[in-house]
């Protein structure tokens, strides 16, 4: 598989803190990256050494292909656009100015493209209302507008919805999915908003006191938090041997659980078990959302 | 470079703050050089070295400029540099893959351009007052006025690199407080070359600051040792400028 970002071991230490503890992990190309943590796991730190604002106490990441170390780096930096906390923008500058200064930024030779960027965020029609006026949603839009100016290939959002109102998040997921869908950006997203990210990631890494717990792609979390009955039985064989006479899908756990991925008539597959001298200890229902899998990922743990 | 140095100059050429530090330079340009020739020995201790007359007040209200131009050049970088970190400029430039050197190299040239505008408003407003309300004609020693303006302008650039140091320092605090305390200090060594003669001491402290000397400038005549000076300013431009470098390329920016 091919990784736009990849970490390993990466370290980030202040005065008598850990903010990342070898952390690894990898962003697949053309993915939504849902990068989850607590406050103070880890993100942002991350984030920052990534764009070049601080750097590693130890580990490497590479960035296309590129080490850290590499002089290059900074080229491979030109392919990414990067909203860090709060949008970079001028607060006296209207909408287009503050486009027009990116491409200053950026060395483009013209400014070709700036009405299709903001017809694309939807502040088409700010006009001359400068950055300051703005609400948080169209701040937060000007921002990623910002970050796509260049046509950068890696997108990478730190909790762009924060503080949105729900009309606020929706414009910004349908942007979001928009651009990796159309445009085919790889899009590095963290978010607090389990829920919201859900319905965006292809892929999770979660993260906890600098670490990377998990990297699961949405398909794998799909099937981990798939809606099932979790069956406890006195012999799996011979459950295995009814599920498969009533044709349901199934995974048997260990040698008491199976996890049946259907609603089952009780009485029919308690009585065929019975046949089969088989017994129905308990019967529980088994939905996990990505909100209760991240919970059991952490251990339940508070907030430190 | 380039790129970062169109970025800047456009963000100089937008704030409004610049076109206001422009008309306060001029304005006290020409208002002191006004109240110079009304009220030519107002408060002067009477040992200062310095004996203004109405025929000698141009030679010295240009040099009037290194006492308050590197507060405005300080108060541009303070609200410059504050702005660029506060609104994530910065942040912005380092993750578009331009280098730190890049970043803070681009920022001392733009600021030293905008302490160079100042200077120059500065000096037309005092030039015109002398001229058009005073009857000046002007002066016959071309070479004290380009040399003792080199000087001038060097010396309120380095209180501008200082000021661009500092505000790098104190990037997540309030900088533009520290850096009007530092540069009211760095101002006060002025007095050290106003009292050199009576101390010693005093006059060891005059020759290690540069700005020890203002008071033996005149636009009529070029001091001795205007070189040393030069180099002195030169040497502690380049020092600060290499502190400032050093000390950006390693910290962490948020």
């Amino acid at each position: 598989m091919d990784y736009v970002l990849s970490t390993k071991d990466l370290c980030k230490h202040y005065k008598g803190f850990k903010a990342l503890n070898g952390l690894t992990m990898h962003v697949p190309k053309g993915s939504i990256y849902g990068f989850v943590g607590k406050n103070g796991a880890g993100k942002t730190t991350l984030i920052r050494l990534i764009c070049g604002l601080q750097h590693p106490t130890s580990g490497e990441f590479t960035l296309y292909d590129v080490k850290h170390t590499d002089s290059t780096i900074s080229k491979s930096r030109r392919r990414m656009g990067a909203v860090v906390e709060t949008p970079s923008i001028y607060p006296d500058m209207t909408a287009a100015e503050n486009l027009r200064q990116q491409y200053r930024i950026l060395g483009l030779p013209g400014f070709d493209g700036i009405e299709e960027l903001l017809q694309l965020v939807g502040l088409d029609s700010t006009d001359q209302k400068k950055a300051k006026n703005f609400s948080l949603g169209m701040r937060q839009r000007l921002g990623i507008a910002v970050a796509l100016c260049g046509n950068p290939d890696f997108l990478v959002l730190d909790e762009p919805i924060n503080g949105l109102d729900p009309q606020g998040i929706v414009e910004i997921r349908e942007l979001i999915l928009k651009l990796n869908r159309e445009k085919k950006i790889t899009v590095l997203i963290s978010s607090h908003i389990l829920d919201e990210l859900s319905r965006l990631a292809t892929h999770y890494g979660f993260i906890d006191k600098g670490r990377m717990v998990r990297e699961i792609s949405a398909q794998e979390l799909d099937a981990a938090c798939r809606k099932c009955m979790r069956l406890t039985v006195s012999d799996t064989a011979a459950l295995t041997r009814v599920l498969d006479t009533l044709g349901y899908e199934y995974t048997i756990i260990d040698d008491a659980h199976a996890d049946v991925y259907a609603k089952p008539n009780i009485t029919q597959l308690t009585l065929a078990l019975a046949k089969e001298n088989c017994e129905v200890l308990s019967v529980e229902e088994h939905d996990e959302s990505l909100e209760s899998f991240y919970i059991s990922l952490m251990g339940g743990k508070g907030h430190d | 470079m380039i790129k970062l140095l169109n970025t800047n100059f456009h963000e100089l050429f937008k704030s409004r703050y610049f076109y206001l530090a422009m008309l306060i330079c001029a304005a006290i340009g020409g208002g002191l050089t006004a109240a110079m020739y009304l009220f030519p020995n107002y408060n002067m201790p009477e040992d200062a070295g310095v004996i203004l007359t109405k025929g000698t007040i141009l030679g010295f209200a240009p040099g009037f400029s290194t006492i308050i131009l590197p507060f405005v050049a300080a108060a541009t970088v303070a609200v410059l540099l504050d702005s660029q970190f506060r609104h994530g400029i910065v942040r912005n430039m380092l993750t578009c893959g331009h280098k730190r050197a890049e970043i803070f190299l681009a920022n001392l040239i733009t600021m030293s351009a905008a302490t160079a505008i100042y200077f120059v408003c500065y000096q037309i407003a005092v030039f015109a007052v002398a001229i058009f309300a005073f009857g000046y004609e002007g002066y016959t020693l071309k070479a004290a006025f380009v040399s003792l303006s080199v000087m001038l302008v060097m010396l309120i650039s380095i209180s501008t690199v200082l000021s661009l140091v500092l505000g790098n320092f104190l990037r997540n605090g309030k900088p533009a407080i520290i850096i009007l305390v530092v540069q009211y200090a760095l101002n006060l060594s002025m007095l050290f070359g106003m009292f050199k003669h009576e101390s010693k001491v005093l006059s060891v402290l005059a020759s290690a600051f540069p700005q020890g000397c203002l008071f033996d400038f005149s636009y009529a005549v070029i001091p001795d040792g205007i070189e040393k000076n030069l180099i002195i300013s030169v040497v502690m431009i380049l020092v600060f400028t290499v502190i400032g470098l050093v000390h950006f390329q390693k910290c962490d920016i948020k």
